[in-house]
């Protein structure tokens, strides 16, 4: 494995998980961004748009939006269709409440990583295999969807 | 995190288990942003509106309920996704309703106060310069930040409750007064502004700023608190400012040097041309003849109701449209009791007590619709799926009555 492969950054919640990639170019809200009943981004600004946001380590620039966002995510997780793993340039507290109510009410982990020393925006594509490790705040990109 | 001795008591458990579990979800939140103690909040502005809490923030705060949770600080929470008067003849769902009324349950037995508006600031709880407090609602966080100088992060819902029933937060950003420099100049060379064009410049300065924060200059001292309400609004919805500050307006331009030496990081002109341009953009392409108007995004003050009832005086709604009025149940009363509720209804103008288009469906079927609201310029057309026209109060008068 590369080097440049792992990136190192800030763990906000805990827990390891992998999983296959969603990246979305442009930040996304979670308050009427995301369907809750069918996991699919459905915010036409998002370039993942239709796409299903279930059990993908999504990765997106800003953790941004209403403060109702904590409870859209937590709907989402609730009904089946909550992501692994959330890997964003910048985090705000709205992304970090979700993941942690997710996890004591649903029991369902979701590790948060930010500020990775590489954009992931940009080093990892969609359909690559990644690992989070939300203890040590890395973000590893285990297999390629393309060998370049 | 370094804890005091009421806060190791809450963890203890001693003070009960939803107490417990509400300091331990917020000590790990703490923790992840790296904080390192707990500020004690004065008040709390909530959400239990099931437009956005949905099935799993019902059951969220039903739990915290049935243990026994109880608010220790005074609690308010945003508008109710239906209007709790007439939602039955004008055709509201059931089973949605039935949801919002758990909800509604739910925070009586938790003990906040079902004022449901986004204006708390407007029906008593009114903080004061440097107070902590734990508000949700982005335009009540701006407008507590920014016109109050007290202090309070865009609190996530789900997590203000936990800061009603343990009056704390981590200590974090907009706590501390390092995170509330401003860092970008915005000069307003517009002339003489109107009620609308305080709108339209929130909508600019959040497209300039984002989540930075901005500091205005050219805003007349003879602005109102209204007019400032509805700049934080819509500054907050087209980006994501939580803060602004005000020359000679706002209290901490007022008192401090909002830049605290530094030299601010961009320096931005908002023009009278900048101003119309901005506007026209905010009428939705291909918007048609409109069929309802939309008023009190924030809610209505009672200064404003009153001066639509002037602007009504002597019209009606026209048949087949409508005219619905978003204002809390504190003004509802009072304007019962200045004999203004009656003329309105006469009119044909609808009161929709605590209640918000933003996280409630659309009843009626309407397409074209029209405000006076840069916020509900901003989220209703992909909300709703309708086009929306932006223009003063009395062109939305003049558009649905006559």
């Amino acid at each position: 494995m590369k080097q440049e492969q792992v990136m190192k950054g800030r763990g906000l919640v805990k827990g390891i998980a992998e999983g296959e990639a969603l990246v979305s170019t442009e930040s996304l809200v979670w308050s009427h961004g995301v369907d809750p009943e069918s996991g699919k981004v459905d915010d036409i600004r998002v370039s993942i748009c239709g796409q299903c946001v279930k059990d993908k380590i999504l990765i997106y620039p800003l953790g941004k939006g209403s403060t109702s966002g904590a409870t859209w995510m937590l709907e989402t997780v609730r009904c089946g269709n909550g992501p692994k793993a959330i890997v964003n340039v910048e985090t705000e507290m709205i992304i970090v409440a979700g993941a942690v109510l997710s996890e004591k009410i649903y029991g369902r982990n979701i590790p948060v990583v930010d500020r990775t020393d590489i954009n992931p925006v940009e080093a990892i594509e969609t359909g690559d295999l990644v690992r989070v490790n939300g203890e040590k705040g890395t973000v590893e990109i285990l297999k390629r969807r393309k060998e370049k | 995190m370094k804890l005091t001795d009421t806060e190791k008591r809450m963890l203890d458990g001693a003070q009960g288990e939803a107490k417990q579990m509400a300091l331990e979800i917020l000590m790990q939140i703490g923790e992840a942003l790296e904080a390192d103690s707990f500020v004690e909040v004065s008040s709390v502005q909530a959400m239990a509106h099931f437009g956005s809490l949905h099935i799993a923030g019902r059951d969220w705060l039903e739990k915290l309920a049935c243990l026994g949770g109880k608010c220790c600080v005074p609690t308010t929470q945003d508008p109710a996704s239906i209007p709790f008067k007439c939602w039955k003849e004008m055709g509201y769902d059931e089973e949605y309703a039935k949801n919002q009324y758990r909800l509604s349950e739910a925070i009586l037995k938790l003990g906040e106060m079902p004022k449901w508006s986004c204006t708390p600031y407007y029906q008593g709880t009114i903080p004061r310069v440097g107070q902590n407090i734990a508000w949700a609602e982005s335009s009540a966080v701006s407008f507590a930040n920014s016109v109050l100088g007290a202090r309070t992060n865009r609190t996530p819902a789900g997590l203000a409750v936990l800061a009603a029933l343990t009056g704390r937060m981590p200590k974090y950003g907009l706590y501390l007064a390092e995170n509330r420099i401003a860092q970008i100049k915005i000069n307003i060379e517009a002339g003489e502004l109107s009620d609308l064009d305080y709108n339209t410049i929130g909508i600019i300065t959040g497209k300039i700023a984002g989540a930075k924060i901005p500091a205005l200059y050219g805003i007349p001292s003879s602005v109102t608190n209204d007019n400032l309400k509805y700049l934080g609004a819509s500054a907050a919805s087209s980006g994501s400012v939580a803060l602004y500050h005000a020359d000679g307006v706002t209290p901490e331009a007022i008192l401090t040097d909002v830049f605290a030496g530094k030299r601010p990081e961009e320096e931005f002109v908002i023009t009278r041309k900048d101003i119309n341009d901005e506007a026209e953009k905010m009428t939705s392409q291909g918007a048609g003849e409109a069929e309802l108007a939309v008023v009190g995004c924030p809610h209505y003050s009672s200064e404003e109701v009153i001066k639509l009832a002037e602007l009504a005086e002597g019209k009606k709604v026209s048949d087949g449209k409508a005219f619905w009025v978003f204002t809390t149940a504190e003004t509802e009363s009072l304007m019962e009791r200045m004999g203004i509720k009656a003329k309105l209804e006469e009119a044909g103008i609808r009161i929709m007590a605590q209640t918000c288009l933003v996280i409630s469906p659309l009843v009626g079927g309407y397409k074209n619709l029209i405000t006076d609201s840069g916020k509900f310029a901003s989220y209703l057309p992909s909300e709703h799926n309708i086009k929306i026209r932006y223009a003063r109060t009395k062109e939305c008068v003049e558009a649905v009555m006559k």
